[in-house]
């Protein structure tokens, strides 16, 4: 029998196992687990490779997988995951967890590692006024913050953004900016003043990506293969954590398991899982169970548990939109072959009326196939190259992204026949809103129209919360004590981003690793007896 | 000329290398299993038929019509993407402002005057 199992090897299942790793306790993580398959890394600059060698392997794929969203067009992912070799982050996560989807997109991982083997890495504390309504105060989670931080390694500046994301110590120098961040925050610099007054913030992103080496970790190589590549060692992921646990024998890893229901007998929790080998059963016995399988997987099993096939759990996610950039002077640049792909920049804007600040991250959009936007043109095929080649070098995107709350979040629900039932909600974006973005951007020299704004798709956001919120006196089924700790469940405990209660207008993965450290902390504390 | 040829000729002029024919024709097999046959007909008909396939494509993108040209069009571009021989198609390697600007506007001409050709061929055919 184990004192922890531990079901999910993402952010928060890594993060839980540390805490309890520092308390002496060996958990078991259980997980599906797959891998990426087993490729000779690129190791050249993304547009240098491609100079000289055919790249369709890399780009489409052998099976030319890459076409994902032009042959599979009611299935769409969103373009990183299109990469063949990112494709393994949602591999089968139609057969492990099968969902009607309806108004919404869902992005389920069963990686070891899970969706972070994608993610853009953007770590953020919450503040006070983003865990508004959270039974846990920011004083209790800062030690845990320091010790992620330690583990993951992050880049960044202590800005203006400060009062947003909060003051940051030994964090490494901020990655280069790409030349067209350069000038828009070249431009901020020199309307700041009057930029603050109306509430508009920009600064460098808060990134778990290095920019010095770390440990065996080398710096960024600016090598743009963000897109196509996983596991690159300066983006931290949580399978850095997890090989380096299981080397040490300090977590017992069991992957090829899918979790389908706990039971309980006196105090012993069984968690029955599937061996995906041969379909078989398998019991895991513990003392005590961590659900860190996802905001959605994590709910799945707690209805699943409780055969519950009638309530309908909240799901939120962070609404999004995307302005595409255009910054005139740089049109017919050369195109940066030279670049970090992902965020460049962060921007808040924290409108008057004490609405949540919206936060927005400037991609670079160095790193996708040209081709992904050969149909955003409205020009011939020939022409639509001319601008490919002469608009894309002068483009950045803003993913801008919206606090969510349960009013406007989805609803999740577990039907008899083993399918999650998904239904989205339209979020009322407001066209004022649209237009005072554009506004703020012209001033920065960046500009675009309402009409090019794309409106993320519900459930894109891929910031999954909110299924199994923590409240400070939990007296219902699928809410969670401030321990973590999941009412009428005693020893089952949730650590992902399900016990949120609402969503703020920021990545929530750092907070999420924190919270899971200290819930972790406090169950080693209950299971050596301390309390 | 084969469909691939043809389409590729009209995107990027030279002739198509073999390694892109073949991946094309691999993925546009598993593309027209997904239209009806009436798509795959009038596919058929476009490349066949009609010399200006180019124009034909800007005119059912906007129209919304012949999907299938449209999506085979899109699927040539990823394909040829890859190939080390046409980087200098997709990538500015020198910057060149004042160059740029001209031939985006050229481009911009260039595409209204397909785009009316391009509504005159769509009436030529079948169904559309
Ligand atoms: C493209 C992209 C960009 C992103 N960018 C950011 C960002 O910049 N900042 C940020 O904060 N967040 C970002 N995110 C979101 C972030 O990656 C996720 O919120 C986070 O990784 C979730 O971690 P998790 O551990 O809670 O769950 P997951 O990552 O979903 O991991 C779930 C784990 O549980 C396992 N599992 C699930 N169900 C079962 C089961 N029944 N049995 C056994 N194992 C199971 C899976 O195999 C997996 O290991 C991004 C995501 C994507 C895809």
């Amino acid at each position: 029998m184990f004192d922890v199992v531990i079901v999910g090897s993402g952010l928060s299942g890594v993060a839980a196992a540390l805490g309890f790793i520092k308390k002496g306790i060996k958990p078991c993580i259980i997980d599906v687990g797959s891998k990426p398959e087993t490729l000779p890394p690129i190791t050249e600059n993304f547009y240098e490779y491609r100079k000289t060698t055919d790249s369709s392997s890399l780009m489409l794929g052998e099976r030319l997988e890459g076409l994902h969203n032009l042959l599979h067009k009611d299935r769409p992912l969103p373009v990183k995951l299109t990469s063949p070799r990112m494709q393994f982050v949602v591999r089968g996560s139609q057969s492990f967890s099968p969902t009607i989807e309806e108004n919404y997109r869902l992005v389920q991982s069963f990686a070891s590692g899970g969706l972070a083997n994608a993610w853009g890495a953007g770590v953020y504390r919450y503040n006070k006024r983003d865990l508004d309504g959270f039974p846990v105060s920011e004083s209790e989670l800062s030690p845990y913050y320091e010790e992620i931080k330690q583990e993951i390694g992050m880049s960044g500046s202590n800005d203006d953004l400060v009062k947003y994301f909060g003051r940051e110590d030994r964090l490494q120098h901020p990655l280069e900016l790409s030349a067209n961040a350069e000038r828009l925050y070249a431009k901020y610099s020199s309307h700041k003043k009057k930029l603050n007054r109306e509430g508009v913030f920009l600064g460098r992103p808060r990134l778990a990506v290095l920019s010095e080496d770390f440990g065996e970790r080398k710096a960024c190589d600016y090598s743009n293969l963000e897109f196509w590549q996983p596991d690159l060692s300066y983006i931290y992921t949580p399978t850095l954590t997890l090989k380096k646990l299981i080397k040490e024998g300090k977590v017992i890893y069991k992957s090829g398991y899918l979790a389908k229901s706990w039971t309980r007998e006196d105090n012993v929790l069984f968690v029955h899982s599937e061996d995906i080998r041969d379909n078989s059963i398998v019991q895991f016995r513990c003392r005590k169970l961590v659900l860190a399988a996802g905001a959605v997987n994590s709910a799945r099993l707690a209805l699943a548990s409780n055969r519950d096939f009638q309530s309908r759990l909240n799901l939120l996610d962070n609404p999004a939109l995307q302005f595409p950039l255009i910054l005139l002077h740089r049109i017919g640049s050369r195109l940066e072959t030279r670049a970090f792909g992902l965020t460049q920049l962060n921007i808040v804007f924290a409108f008057e009326g004490g609405q949540r600040p919206l936060q927005g991250s400037l991609l670079e959009i160095t790193s996708p196939a040209r081709a992904e936007f050969f149909q955003n043109f409205p020009f011939s095929a020939r022409d639509n190259l001319i601008f490919i080649r002469n608009l894309l070098p002068a483009m950045m995107v803003l993913q801008l992204f919206f606090p969510s709350a349960p009013e406007n979040g989805a609803e999740l629900k577990l039907n008899a026949d083993d399918k999650l039932e998904l239904r989205g909600k339209d979020f009322p974006f407001q066209g004022q809103r649209i237009k005072s973005v554009l506004k703020t951007f012209r001033k920065l020299g960046a500009y675009s129209f309402p009409s090019l704004v794309i409106k993320v798709p519900n459930g894109f956001g891929i910031h999954y919360a909110g299924t199994l919120p923590m409240v400070s006196k939990p007296n219902r089924s699928y809410t969670c004590s401030p321990n973590g700790e999941l009412y009428g469940e005693p020893g089952v405990f949730v650590a992902d981003a399900s016990v949120l209660p609402v969503l703020p207008a920021k990545n929530c993965s750092f907070f999420v690793m924190a919270n899971a450290m200290r819930t972790a902390d406090y169950m080693s504390s209950v299971l050596s007896g301390e309390l | 000329m084969s469909d691939a040829e043809k389409i590729y000729k009209a995107i990027f002029k030279g002739s198509i290398p073999p390694s892109i024919e073949e991946k094309y024709q691999k993925v546009f097999e598993v593309l027209a299993a997904g239209f009806s046959e009436v798509c795959v007909e009038e596919y058929k008909t476009a490349v066949e038929d009609i010399h200006d396939i180019e124009a034909l494509e800007l005119a059912g993108r906007f129209r919304k019509k012949l999907p299938l040209l449209v999506h085979a069009f899109e699927i040539m571009v990823y394909i040829a993407e890859t190939v080390p021989g046409n980087q200098s198609e997709f990538i500015n390697y020198k910057t060149r402002k004042i160059f740029g600007f001209l031939s985006m506007t050229y481009g911009g001409c260039r595409s209204t005057v397909k785009f009316l050709k391009g509504l005159f061929l769509l009436r030529k055919i079948k169904n559309v």
